[in-house]
């Protein structure tokens, strides 16, 4: 009878020991997402080294639904230096327009005060080319800077806002 | 004292008003807007989103990861990378991803886009029980993205397909978007199910789908195959007229050109127009000679010659015919080799290889519906070869970069280092303070103290006028030091009067000055005082640099070499089995055609054979 139930604990374990290892095989992501992630590791790291914490500023772009304003470009200066400029694809555009926010820009920016404006170019109402511009001044310390660049149809005045805002 | 209570209820039945119709008329006033306020609102999540929206699901996995490392992360985040898991083709991990959300308390629309990425799941899986166990569960209303709704309708139409229920079929069409691109699949699945009872069935909606207007070479190539399909039926029907017919349109040098020519022939040897029928069957196989397609054009051609030119004619091209195929089995089975040997070193997947493939399996291409699945099987291999083969690259570039971050790394080291020790040895803090200390010494003193025209203002003196008074001193000592002999006019004491004068107009010219001077003096103090505190807010941004980059960056840089080493590895290794797995599907293939051009072979002999005896037999009688 002894010998009955140590038999028993042995399959058991054995079978607890041999489930698991399935288990742990099944969780194990594949090579494709181990790939994926090595390079997310690595975004992360770049960040880091290059931007770091207390100089780093990020910037996104977000539409609010897009029946006033068709955009077409945005350039965005950095104290005065263009730092970036990106022509606005249809997929990209209808992402927008969905609800998604573009990663923009991620860069330095001195300690202190420091001036963002941004440049949007694209077809108002009355299918008329508009360009408009956004500026936002904001303090770098030793924290990340957010700044979200947001356009919004005002239905009130039938025309659409810019703005952009730390946040 | 009732009659007070009814004072705060009448308040309270007014404000509840007020609520209430709020409410309604925020209810009535939501519409377009409830898909933006649907999300929540973190940057994270909308910016994944954004790249889901394009299809860039692998930059959408790197960003839901990246979020989720930096702490920013949150269920809808891993919705979305679970969702591009399966784009991808990362099933199992797709799988676990969502297996973890499913306890997670996400919103409802969130909710049902999880239930409709486990339905497309068991779809590409075939998996009917699952695929309608989640179907089940989610209500049209919950999703709020057209395309999701679409593709929900796309899923209930082939569901539906399966199980023989082709009036709920017709509903989901009806409910899909008529642009939808999945639309025409749903049209040709349904009719190939209905085939199966009776070819008949298929006809009406093989006609509907021929009705939409194509926007993409996949649509293109499903309307040709539709065309071919009903003229099948047609043929099958014996409706010549109505094959023909259906046959209009379909291009000879598109994918399903030579299976049109095909039944193009077999109407033309129908109608005993043995002419058309020959011209056709030699274009096949001049243009096509090893298409699926041509499989019955040598057997065509060698009857209709027969017909319209003879039988020597036609033993001929029975003869010709059979040489071709002898030296085709001996040519698949050398091109089978030769692909092999070409992709098997290295191990990468070259631009060359593609198309080099496609070609080899378009000419091994089924005339069947249900059988493209063959080709597709050896694309699906191919793209797993290809993404592996730019994944290794990348992870060569990797290497590279890890090593210029070193570099990056080592630099930064190396200057704090040097910043720390400049701070150390030149005791920058200590004398930085010292300086403030003697500034605000001085402002102090300016603020505090009260001149009078007595005092020694020379420190509020300009250059021009201290100067003035150096000289007027000077003169004065020289005037002193001049013998009483050289002064018999006794000038000295007037001229001595006279510069006392000019040095106390000069003095008080200074003193009247001293407010704006103080003034002056003091900004000047504060503004030192300023850089000053820069000057320590850099110090500690120096001081705080090594902290704030600390040596555990080397560390993580190191690791993640390691891992990029032991990654490479075992993708070369994966790169070996994937390619393995397209020759071996290959050869396959290749086994399937000899078999097939075997039988023809076989029957062609007896045709052969058959004209042989014919001919001997005339030969012998008299």
């Amino acid at each position: 009878m002894r010998n009955l139930i140590k038999l028993a604990l042995c399959l058991a374990v054995l079978y607890a020991y041999f489930s698991h290892a399935d288990e742990a095989k099944a969780q194990e992501p594949s090579l494709e997402a181990r790939l994926l992630q090595l390079d997310a590791e690595l975004r992360l790291l770049e960040e880091d080294l290059l931007y770091p914490a207390s100089s780093r500023v990020a910037v996104y772009l977000s539409m609010d639904l897009g029946e006033l304003f068709a955009l077409d470009s945005v350039s965005v200066k950095l104290n005065g230096k263009e730092v970036v400029h990106h022509l606005y694809t249809e997929r990209e555009v209808g992402a927008l327009y969905k609800g998604g926010v573009q990663k923009l820009y991620v860069g330095n920016a001195k300690q202190g005060a420091n001036t963002l404006t941004a440049f949007f170019l694209g077809t108002g109402p009355h299918d008329r080319d508009y360009k408009r511009a956004a500026t936002v001044t904001f303090e770098q310390s030793f924290e990340p800077v957010f700044v979200e660049l947001s356009i919004t149809d005002n239905t009130g005045s039938r025309q659409p806002e810019f703005v952009a805002a730390v946040f | 004292m009732e009659g007070a209570g009814m004072v705060p209820m009448a308040k309270f039945c007014w404000i509840f008003w007020q609520v209430l119709v709020g409410l309604l008329l925020a209810n009535a006033a939501s519409g377009a807007e409830d898909e933006l306020d649907a999300y929540p609102q973190d940057i994270s999540f909308r910016h994944v989103f954004f790249e889901q929206q394009q299809g860039n699901y692998r930059e959408a996995y790197i960003a839901a990861d990246y979020y989720e490392q930096r702490g920013l992360g949150s269920d809808s985040t891993r919705l979305t990378q679970a969702a591009a898991s399966l784009e991808l083709g990362y099933l199992d991990h797709g799988r676990a991803l969502v297996a973890e959300l499913e306890q997670a308390n996400l919103l409802p629309r969130h909710q049902a886009r999880l239930r409709l990425y486990l339905a497309r799941d068991a779809y590409q899986r075939r998996d009917w029980t699952m695929l309608q166990h989640q179907l089940l569960m989610l209500s049209e209303h919950e999703l709020d993205l057209s395309d999701d709704q679409n593709m929900q309708h796309f899923l209930q139409a082939e569901l539906a397909s399966q199980q023989g229920a082709f009036d709920r079929v017709d509903q989901n069409l009806a409910a899909m978007d008529k642009q939808f691109r999945l639309r025409p699949h749903a049209l040709f699945n349904a009719a190939v199910a209905l085939s199966r009872d009776d070819a008949r069935l298929a006809i009406p909606r093989l006609e509907t789908l021929l009705l939409i207007q194509p926007t993409d070479l996949a649509g293109f190539t499903l309307r040709d195959r539709a065309r071919v399909a009903l003229a099948e039926i047609h043929l099958k029907q014996g409706e010549w007229r109505s094959a023909r017919e259906a046959l209009v349109g379909v291009s000879a040098k598109h994918r399903y050109g030579p299976y049109a020519l095909a039944q193009l022939a077999r109407l033309d040897m129908e109608a005993e127009h043995y002419e058309g029928a020959a011209a056709i069957w030699q274009y096949l196989l001049k243009e096509h000679t090893w298409h699926r397609a041509s499989t019955h054009a040598v057997s065509g051609l060698g009857y209709a010659v027969q017909q319209t030119r003879g039988d020597d004619i036609a033993f001929q091209v029975y003869t010709r015919g059979l040489q071709d195929m002898d030296l085709h089995q001996q040519r698949l089975a050398a091109t089978g080799l030769r692909v092999r040997a070409e992709l098997q070193n290295p191990d990468l997947f070259h631009e060359t290889s593609e198309p080099l493939l496609l070609l080899l399996s378009d000419s091994l291409g089924s005339d069947d519906w249900l059988d493209w699945l063959a080709s597709t099987e050896i694309r699906t291999l191919v793209s797993r070869w290809r993404a592996l083969s730019i994944a290794y690259e990348k992870l060569l570039t990797d290497g590279e970069n890890l090593t210029a971050l070193q570099q990056v790394d080592a630099e930064w080291q190396r200057r704090i280092t040097i910043a720390n020790e400049a701070v150390e040895n030149d005791d920058l803090a200590t004398r930085l303070t010292a300086v403030r200390d003697d500034i605000v010494q001085a402002r102090d003193r300016l603020l505090t103290t009260e001149f009078s025209f007595g005092d020694d203002l020379d420190e509020f003196a300009t250059t021009g006028q201290l100067g003035l008074i150096g000289e007027i001193t000077r003169l004065k000592q020289r005037l002193r030091a001049l013998p009483r002999a050289d002064d018999p006019d006794g000038q000295r004491e007037n001229i001595e009067q006279r510069l006392d004068r000019l040095e106390g107009l000069l003095r008080f010219a200074v003193f009247f000055d001293l407010p704006k001077k103080k003034q002056q003096r003091i900004s000047e103090y504060e503004q030192q005082l300023s850089t000053v505190v820069r000057s320590g807010e850099r110090l500690s941004r120096i001081s705080g640099a090594a902290i704030r980059h600390p040596e555990s960056v080397g560390v993580r840089i190191e690791a993640l070499a390691d891992k990029r080493r032991s990654l490479q590895q075992e993708t070369m290794l994966a790169l070996g089995v994937a390619r393995e797995q397209v020759l071996a599907s290959l050869d396959q293939l290749i086994q399937h055609d000899q078999e097939r051009l075997q039988n023809q072979m076989a029957g062609l002999q007896y045709d052969v054979t058959r004209l042989a005896d014919r001919r001997l037999a005339s030969e012998v009688s008299p």
